[in-house]
């Protein structure tokens, strides 16, 4: 019966529901999960890639992980063509932000803006919605270390840990159940890597399969998003005892 | 004439404006505050014209007040200076979309009309036209007559370099002679937690400075030379507003068309307010009608 709203983004279902938006949300559901935590002295992403030719040539070190602006950095899950306009839209506001006033925009103001975009997709004239969830990682000087997360309705949240994509709803719940105040973000790291660890698909956590990025600052005072390379990523994963040694050696 | 001057204290910055509404010689009010209080811990004195001065500090003020609403947050004093600077830099350049249109147009008949009287004695009439505009008039026609000879080649010999030149020659005279800027000049101060009191220099041509004591208008000879000899980092409040009455002192005596009234306005950490008046006229009470 409710087939004749589907096709549209723009029209209310009888039951008051949106399909398209809610079919984006489920599309986000199958792609790569990633995972955000806050510590006390920095926020943590991590994020799964779903593909892993060997063959596979990419250009950048990092496919879910894009720094906006000096302060902050996002986590994709979903659509990445889609994801890749938002990330545009997104540096560009930043740095329109950073010419009008001179100053680096708040985390907050940057998350809104971006949300305005996809929430304007959701009720604007036969578009689709965009299909990505983002995990933002950033500093300001108001409100310190934030992280955000984002869905395809145009929705924001502050959290102090999220997982966005596959598995998300279990990853969350183990997140619930472990996370504490006052985490340093060696001990948020150990707890992305655990949690990532037991809701992925695969049996082995290796560091080809993995992306680790931090937002923290540096002992001068300036904020630092830093990549964690594949070599210490697989350092980090024998030192937390995700994997095993042997497996890495093999 | 105007006088608006300020500076950085321990804490604090003050700023200090006349508060006198003039036109040509006439002096119409001389209670005007020309200081206002643009949000809790900001305050912007302004000089210029005064139509342009109303409408800009408060286009300024809503866009701060906007700002505090949308997100939460107040603007920084910095941020703000900046974003001020910005809106005279668009404003600088800016020409109406429809002003290209009018002023083939206007330029015709400009140069028509000095075609018609161009034996018309001119000279007899020079004080009641602007100088301003006898020089805009002037590049009106010098380029009306480059254009209509570009035209006039172009359409001969179907020349495409002669049209080209034609809108090259017809695009900067117009942003030149149709942009419209505010004309205002303004001092910026503020209190921001991080930062503490600042003040900043902003002119109308879209030149911002972060300074320790910044003046604008004729006042500012007098002002900025006792500032120099006077000011000192660190400043008490009450030294503060005694080299204040100093600076007034000096423009009263020194300066032949000296306003009669000043404000004086703080800004610290418990927020922009009123500090004192200087006045040496009253406003005569208005008879209730």
């Amino acid at each position: 019966m409710s087939r004749r709203y589907d096709s549209r983004t723009t029209i209310f279902s009888p039951e008051g529901r949106l399909y398209q938006v809610e079919y984006a949300m489920e599309a986000i559901g199958n792609a790569g999960s990633a995972i955000g935590i806050l510590s006390k002295d920095g926020v943590v992403l991590v994020g799964e890639k779903k593909v892993t030719s060997k063959l596979l040539q990419t250009s950048t070190s990092t496919e879910k992980m894009y720094k906006i602006d000096d302060h902050v950095a996002c986590a994709v899950a979903g659509i990445m063509s889609d994801a890749n306009i938002l990330i545009n839209t997104a540096r560009v506001q930043a740095q329109r932000y950073t010419y009008a006033y001179q100053e680096p925009m708040p985390v907050e103001q940057l998350v809104q803006s971006l949300c305005d975009t996809k929430q304007g997709y959701t009720q604007f004239g036969g578009l689709r919605p965009f299909g990505v969830s983002f995990l933002f990682a950033g500093w300001d000087k108001n409100y310190g270390f934030q992280l955000y997360m984002s869905d395809p309705s145009g929705n924001y949240s502050g959290w102090k840990a999220a997982a966005i994509g596959a598995n998300n709803q279990a990853a969350q719940s183990m997140l619930k159940q472990d996370y504490k105040d006052d985490i340093t973000r060696e001990e948020a790291v150990q707890l992305a890597l655990k949690v990532l660890s037991k809701t992925m698909d695969s049996t082995s956590l290796t560091s080809e399969k993995l992306e680790l990025a931090e937002v923290f600052l540096t002992p001068s005072g300036n904020v630092k998003y830093q990549v964690c390379s594949p070599d210490s990523l697989s350092k980090l994963l024998v030192k937390f005892g995700v994997t095993q040694p042997a497996t890495e050696a093999s | 004439m105007e006088c608006v001057f300020g500076f950085v204290g321990n804490g604090f910055a003050v700023v200090a404006a006349d508060t006198s509404a003039v036109h040509s010689i006439l002096v119409h009010k001389s209670n005007e505050d020309k200081i206002m209080v643009l949000d809790s811990h900001k305050l912007i004195a302004a000089s210029g014209e005064s139509g342009d001065r109303v409408q800009f500090t408060e286009y300024i003020q809503k866009n701060v007040a906007l700002y505090q609403f949308r997100n939460g947050i107040p603007l920084t004093t910095a941020a703000a200076a900046n974003f001020t600077r910005g809106e005279l830099a668009t404003a600088l350049r800016k020409v109406h979309p429809l002003a290209i249109l009018v002023a083939p147009s206007l330029r015709f008949c400009v140069w028509f009309v000095g075609l018609l009287v161009s034996g018309f004695p001119f000279h007899m009439f020079l004080n009641e036209i602007p100088v301003k505009f006898l020089f805009k008039s002037l590049l009106i026609f010098v380029a009306a007559m480059l254009d209509a000879q570009c035209t006039y080649w172009s359409l001969r010999f179907l020349d495409l370099a002669n049209l080209v030149l034609k809108f090259l020659i017809r695009l900067p005279m117009h942003i030149f002679l149709l942009a419209n800027p505010y004309f205002v000049n303004i001092l910026l101060a503020g209190y921001d937690k991080e930062t503490g009191p600042s003040l900043y220099y902003i002119d109308y041509i879209a030149t911002l400075h972060k300074v320790d004591k910044g003046a604008f208008g004729y006042g500012s000879y007098f002002s900025l030379s006792m500032m120099d000899r006077h000011y000192h980092s660190g400043m008490t409040v009450e030294e503060a507003i005694d080299l204040v009455d100093k600076c007034i002192m000096e423009i009263r005596s020194r300066l032949v068309v000296a306003p009669p009234n000043f404000v004086i306005k703080i800004v610290d950490k418990d927020g922009a307010r009123e500090y004192a008046w200087r006045e040496s006229v009253k406003d005569a009470a208005v008879a209730s009608a």
